[in-house]
């Protein structure tokens, strides 16, 4: 879990439980039904939202539809209107979730920089095109104030750009080679190479939206109803494994390497002598190794399916 | 920690109104509010706050949706009156429930049914262990002859256990010193702060006809934010009323507040020995809110608060300055503006005996909440 996530969400539960019990503002003399009717919509904003949190976009849609048609007097913040948008982009309606998003503008002007971030992250969530890519480095160079923002947009415009194309390299490649050419199986060679790269990225982008978890809701996996899916990746329960390398001036090596379940951390001696790994290699490893998990599954049930 | 809300509420439960003058068969065209506090007074009370909105989180993380529900059921009982006039008041925290709705997720606890769930969200066991401590707690106010506390007892210990129950040994320093912090905040004396506003909906003279107004103003102060909230309010008898099978009072109330806070002071350089600080010294904090609906109806004969809606407005701003001496890197950076948006609400209800909120006129049970101990 992100550390800022821990400190936030304990944060935050103190806090909300602090704000809910400052003083109200109360408007004197305009009788129980305006009274009543103010309840009612954060009644209706309340379930709508844990629908929402929920996974449960459809639902939560019809009741936040119905809040900014016939209470938009009440919806000062556009809470409502914007997550019709929300609601929409969660069930991949994203040419609609476009339009709830435009018409929550024009009702609440002041959500402009909210709506931008949105649709910025409905692109994000599909294809990248050239010109977002443009648009986020022009913002990641451009103000002070949510620069760190568009920098980590971009960061994710370009790897889900890397991605694309090392799939479309590999593709190229493996074309070249169908033609009767002396030089096939190297083509062939360096598209499986490609196609590893480009599921190792995959990984690695997977791997970075999970960390993300819910809190990206609704732009991280946009499924609808239904639970969350588990994660793909194979875990290594356990590890034990050695061997020997040379250095280039000849010096030999022995490698001993494990990691329990406990922590996930590998433990690595070199010639029996603890070596402390930074956090890059840590994760370098883990990926490695993850893959490796992969391989050998997929070998051993292909083995047994013989 | 509702509680002003939670204070209102106790004070509520022992204010008794003396009848007007006139005492006709119907309803008088005047009453006189003030307090009175009767020995063995005890009334149950609901309280339900809710709060919903966006949040806008430090760093990168992106826009929450936000939703908490918190319910109280309060047991208010007046132990003794003194010879001075002063009154000690008991209130137990019968039964505390939440529902939280943040990071795609929901967290829900009630510790009248504690049982837990197979597969619980993240921070269940935080809430549960949080209020299962503070579930069946005392607070013990002396209140003097105008409504105003003198000394409240048993708010500091009761956050203490709370937040003991969460240091389960692995606690970062900082949080803890979080935790520190809030049982200032909440504690007995910041907690007498805040109830010395609460006889505000008292006008300070009587007796009042339907269509008088009167107006407060107070101050309260938030050391641990550098802030104080300011607050002022309007009130007007709307009309005197049969509500619930009780003579009620139908007040509408207006009321204001501003908080704001001073930044926090500059950072000492990288080289200082100065000891860390704690998140909310670090924390600048504004508060504004904004319009709402709200009526109360009293029971001007026995001068129990029967039925209370508020709603209301607000956004919050938080800024949390840099620390070069925080105890991680992470922590050590400063961190961007968090903002909230919240629509928030509270509902409070009387309960018959059974716990189930006195709601029709017709139900004998209308008067069940209230009894008065030998």
């Amino acid at each position: 879990m992100h550390p800022q996530y821990t400190l936030a969400s304990r944060t935050l539960m103190v806090l909300g439980m602090f704000a809910a019990s400052l003083p109200v503002e109360i408007q004197a003399g305009e009788g129980v039904d305006a009274t009543e009717r103010s309840m009612a919509f954060i009644d209706r904003s309340s379930r709508a939202t844990e629908l929402f949190n929920a996974n449960k976009p459809a639902e939560a849609l019809a009741i936040f539809r119905d809040l900014a048609l016939n209470y938009a007097d009440l919806d000062e913040d556009g809470y409502a209107a914007l997550s019709v948008g929300d609601c929409l982009a969660a069930l991949g309606r994203d040419d609609e979730a476009r339009a709830a998003y435009a018409s929550a503008l024009s009702t609440h002007p002041g959500l402009a920089t909210d709506i931008s971030s949105r649709l910025i992250e409905l692109e994000l969530a599909g294809e990248v095109t050239d010109a977002m890519i443009e648009q986020l480095r022009a913002a990641a160079m451009a103000s002070q104030e949510g620069r760190h923002a568009a920098q980590w947009r971009l960061g994710r415009a370009l790897q889900s750009r890397a991605r694309s194309l090392l799939a479309e390299a590999a593709k190229a490649f493996r074309a070249a080679a169908g033609r009767e050419t002396p030089f096939g199986s190297l083509l062939v060679g360096q598209a499986d190479l490609l196609e590893e790269l480009a599921g190792d990225l995959e990984a690695a982008i997977s791997r970075a939206d999970a960390a993300w978890g819910t809190a990206r809701r609704p732009f991280w996996k946009r499924q609808c109803d239904g639970d969350e899916p588990a994660s793909g990746r194979p875990l290594t329960e356990m590890l034990r494994c050695e061997w020997v390398a040379r250095t280039k001036d000849g010096c030999r090596i022995e490698f001993q390497v494990g990691r329990d379940g406990k922590d996930g951390q590998v433990q690595v001696t070199a010639n029996g002598k603890p070596i402390r790994l930074t956090r890059a290699q840590q994760l370098a490893i883990q990926r490695h190794g993850e893959r490796i998990n992969s391989i050998l599954l997929e070998a051993a049930m292909s083995s047994a399916a013989k | 920690m509702r509680r002003i809300l939670t204070i209102t509420c106790m004070l509520a439960g022992p204010w008794a109104a003396a009848g007007g003058p006139a005492a006709e068969p119907d309803m008088p065209d005047q009453i006189e509010l003030r307090l009175k506090y009767r020995p063995g007074h005890v009334t149950r009370q609901r309280v339900v706050n809710k709060a919903v909105g966006s949040m806008k989180l430090f760093g990168l993380l992106p826009e929450q949706k936000f939703s908490q529900t918190f319910e109280q059921d309060l047991t208010i009982r007046c132990r003794s009156v003194n010879a001075d006039g002063t009154a000690v008041v008991e209130m137990t925290m019968d039964r505390i429930a939440m529902k939280m709705s943040i990071f795609g997720s929901n967290v829900e606890f009630d510790t009248a049914s504690p049982a837990t769930r197979a597969a619980e969200p993240p921070g269940t066991d935080v809430v549960r262990k949080m209020f299962s401590a503070m579930a069946g707690s005392k607070l013990t106010m002396t209140i003097g002859p105008d409504g105003r506390p003198t000394n409240v007892e048993g708010a500091r210990e009761m956050l203490k256990k709370m937040f003991d129950q969460l240091d389960d040994g692995n606690v970062p320093g900082f949080v803890r010193k979080m935790y520190d912090q809030l049982i200032n905040l909440f504690g007995d004396d910041n907690v007498m702060q805040d109830m010395q506003q609460y006889n505000r909906m008292i006008p300070d003279k009587g007796p009042v006809r339907v269509g008088d107004k009167w107006d407060r103003k107070w101050e309260m102060k938030i050391p641990v934010f550098n802030g104080k909230v300011e607050g002022e309010g309007q009130y007007e008898l709307l009309a005197i009323e049969e509500f619930h099978g009780r003579r009620c009072a139908k007040i509408g109330i207006k009321e204001s507040f501003r908080m704001g806070g001073s930044p926090p002071p500059e950072s000492e350089s990288e080289t200082t020995t100065a000891p860390a600080k704690g998140i909310f010294e670090r924390m600048t904090f504004e508060l504004k809110g904004s319009g709402g609906e709200g009526t109360a109806y009293w029971d001007y004969e026995s001068g129990d608060l029967v039925q209370l809606r508020q709603t209301q407005r607000m956004t919050m701003e938080i800024s949390l300055a840099a620390d070069p001496n925080a105890e991680t890197e992470e922590m050590k950076k400063a961190f961007g503006k968090m903002v909230q948006k919240l629509n928030t609400s509270l509902n409070l209800d009387l309960l018959d005996d059974a716990g189930v909120p006195v709601a029709s006129p017709s139900e004998k049970s209308a008067t069940a909440t209230i009894t008065d101990e030998p």
